[in-house]
């Protein structure tokens, strides 16, 4: 029997998950609204945006769920995410020096696609507890990274 | 290490977010300084698309190459003696010719999203600093 206690315990705990939750995902997509609303002659910044954001959240999140437990649980978990984002913003650049290198290396689509990185890395902090993420927020996590992830590509490409 | 991990952070999305603007701003030429240099070629490339996205490049006497949109391209030929001041919306062209630059829609656009981006950025930052570290709830058997 579980002690009514720990019941409303739990239920606080899954209202927080759920306020944290919509607080990631009603952010990125205020950031995309504004580039769609405010550059709307050019879907392709929204788009690095996004893609930068997909791709680095899906790299966090899978980080969440494979890491050893003790770095979950290590203090300096929080300077993990913040490391991994870095990294994961260097590695957006040498892409863009290479694969996506049409006409030339492009700052402007390094920026945004780094802005994302960095939105994909704080969201990564709201989330971050003691534990590994629960299965909600594993779920909304991996299904944003990848909506976002394609979003991101079809704004760039199409 | 939870604050300095999201304060470092926010403040890189910051930065990348002013870099985006000084780079556009560049293309207005609105961040450019031009002491009478002589503009011995341009070049035009393509990217995704074409037409909306061209890079279009200027290259000057003095060795710089400037990456321009395409309203300031029509604004001097090869061969034009180009002048401006840093921050000044104003090119002049040939000595005498006073070209007025108008804000682009991208530096518009970018200067705005600025401002969005710092919000989200902000908002996402208090949130990641104000959480409390918890242990999921454990049953207790009665």
């Amino acid at each position: 029997v579980t002690h009514p206690g720990t019941q409303a315990s739990e239920r606080d705990s899954r209202r927080a998950e759920a306020w944290r939750i919509l607080l990631v995902g009603g952010a990125i997509g205020v950031a995309a609204l504004a580039y769609l609303w405010f550059l709307r002659h050019r879907t392709d910044y929204p788009g690095h945006l996004l893609a930068g954001y997909g791709a680095t959240l899906g790299v966090l999140g899978l980080g969440l769920v494979v890491a050893p437990r003790s770095w979950i649980l290590s203090r300096a978990a929080p300077l993990l995410v913040a490391l991994g984002t870095l990294v994961c913003v260097g590695f957006g650049a040498i892409l863009e020096a290479t694969v996506f290198c049409l006409a030339q290396f492009d700052p402007v689509d390094f920026f945004n696609q780094s802005i994302g990185a960095g939105l994909a890395g704080l969201s990564t902090l709201v989330v971050l507890d003691a534990e590994r993420p629960p299965p909600a927020t594993r779920a909304v996590g991996a299904l944003l990274s990848i909506a976002t992830l394609a979003a991101g590509f079809l704004l760039a490409f199409h | 290490l939870r604050f300095i991990s999201a304060l470092v952070l926010a403040l890189a999305v910051l930065a990348f977010a002013a870099c985006n603007y000084f780079v556009v701003g560049e293309r207005n030429l609105r961040y450019v300084h031009l002491s009478h240099q002589r503009l011995v070629a341009k070049e035009r490339r393509f990217e995704k698309h074409p037409g909306v996205d061209d890079v279009i490049l200027w290259r000057l006497d003095d060795g710089r190459t400037l990456q321009v949109e395409a309203p300031i391209d029509e604004m001097a030929a090869v061969g034009d003696d180009i002048e401006k001041s840093f921050g000044v919306s104003a090119l002049s062209v040939n000595r005498g010719r006073e070209v007025r630059i108008p804000d682009s829609d991208d530096l518009r656009g970018m200067r705005r999203v600025a401002g969005a981006i710092a919000l989200v950025a902000l908002v996402l930052a208090v949130a990641a600093m104000r959480r409390r570290r918890e242990t999921s709830p454990k049953p207790v058997e009665s």
